[in-house]
């Protein structure tokens, strides 16, 4: 991407009206990572949204609010209860993109390796999208495909991320494959685990790079809502069920070993969840 | 394409650039004479160019010029410990990558300073998991990493001495 020119609002409706009036050619930058994968000739003016007000993480009763400009390193360094968000950040990249990559940005521009989404759709929570036409939408609705996000997010600019806090009874678990450290994501794969009287109540896994957009798996989910919280359930799960869905392996792996890898890594994220919700970790 | 002009602090001292939209953070430094910042993969992987802005190590690859207006930016050549005899004298850090022989060609050297000083200055003791941390954006292709893990475990057993004290 080539920057012909940029401007830097200090106010939400201030960075508004440069993005009605410049049109197509407008492009967001915070931290400014993911520019770097825009189509190299194309001639954006920059719109720097890094000094909107729109930092920092409240924790709040059952959930904690990220605003959009919050960075990964920020995220990862916050330890509080039922905070889980930081065990993505620390898998994120590196330090000095930690240190600039903000969450807002991370789930604006979806890339199939990228990793927030993968982890925002197993949490299910909201975004508050900032602005005249301010709402607060649902992430299972604005993460179900690429058009959904398109049409919630599109231009907008994000202004928090809600998450809920991880109760008693609860888990959470998150896989990131890389073939090198810093590299970029193979496969992901997040799961949530709710118990109750001994069952569980509500799964959620997710997977993404191994798709063009991350994607939650409700017929596997179902398979194991109502199950009894016992590790041997995950023995006998039905993979047949993920042979619907079409793998885009990367990084040299074959389909073979794309969805071996994502199987082996469901059963290890499920496992690790209910390990949490059964207080054993 | 229009030139503009954005200022900022650079290893303290207040400046005015005149820079144009597209130009990178690490290609202004570079123009301007802090050729400490090295060229490296150019896609923030590498951690070559690695410099501190706000506290903070960025790698200057990925940062437009004008995202460093009024910021604070610290490079390799503003982090002596003094100047004596014509030179700049090595800061502490550097001292331990010099007793550990932790470097050889050097070119990745500039880059591990400031990312272990940005940790440094933010945890004068950090443990073994958290220098791994601070610096798993830095890539050293003839030393390997030990030396430099050693390095840096070794200041931070140093600074927790000092504490003791």
């Amino acid at each position: 991407m080539k920057i012909k020119d940029f401007v830097i609002p200090t106010k939400i409706s201030e960075a508004y009206e440069f993005a009605h009036s410049l049109g197509q050619s407008a492009y967001y930058i915070a931290g400014g990572t993911s520019a770097y994968f825009v189509q190299a000739n194309a001639e954006k003016v920059a719109i720097d949204i890094s000094k909107l007000p729109l930092f920092g993480i409240t924790a709040k009763r059952d959930s904690f609010r990220i605003g959009a400009l919050t960075t990964i390193s920020d995220i990862m360094k916050k330890e509080e209860d039922g905070f889980i968000l930081n065990r993505a950040a620390k898998k994120f990249v590196n330090q000095q993109i930690r240190n600039i990559s903000t969450i807002g940005g991370n789930i604006a521009r979806v890339f199939y390796w990228s990793d927030f989404p993968v982890v925002l759709k197993t949490l299910d929570g909201k975004i508050k999208i900032t602005g005249f036409d301010s709402k607060i939408l649902k992430i299972s609705d604005v993460f179900h495909n690429s058009t959904t996000h398109k049409e919630a997010i599109g231009n907008a600019i994000i202004e928090y991320i809600e998450i809920p806090r991880l109760l008693k009874n609860m888990g959470f678990s998150y896989s990131k494959e890389t073939r090198i450290s810093s590299g970029f994501s193979s496969a992901t794969v997040a799961s949530f685990i709710e118990l109750k009287d001994n069952k569980i109540k509500d799964v959620r896994i997710t997977i993404g790079s191994v798709f063009i957009f991350p994607m939650r798996l409700f017929e596997l989910e179902n398979s194991l809502k109502g199950e009894p919280a016992d590790f041997s359930i995950f023995n006998k799960i039905n993979f047949n069920l993920l042979d619907k869905y079409k793998f885009n392996p990367r990084d040299g792996m074959s389909l073979e070993y794309c969805k071996h890898l994502v199987k082996t890594r469901i059963k290890d994220v499920l496992v690790e969840s209910l390990k949490e919700a059964l207080g054993e970790k | 394409m229009v030139k503009k002009k954005i200022s900022f602090r650079l290893n303290g001292e207040l400046r005015e650039f005149e820079i144009e939209p597209n130009e990178k953070l690490l290609e202004l430094l570079r123009r301007i004479g802090y050729k400490g910042v090295k060229y490296g993969c150019l896609e923030g992987m590498c951690g070559s160019c690695t410099v501190i802005m706000n506290g903070k190590a960025i790698a200057s690859c990925l940062l437009y010029a004008f995202q460093a207006d009024g910021k604070e930016i610290t490079t390799i050549e503003g982090v002596s410990a003094g100047f004596a005899d014509g030179c700049n004298l090595p800061n502490e850090i550097q001292d331990e990558f010099i007793k550990e022989h932790a470097l050889q060609c050097g070119y990745c050297t500039p880059g591990f300073i400031m990312s272990a000083k940005a940790m440094f200055d933010e945890n004068p003791i950090p443990d073994d998991e958290t220098i791994k941390i601070y610096t798993d954006g830095n890539r050293c292709r003839c030393t390997g990493y030990e030396k430099i893990w050693s390095a840096l475990k070794n200041l931070s057993e140093k600074h927790k001495e000092k504490l003791r004290r």
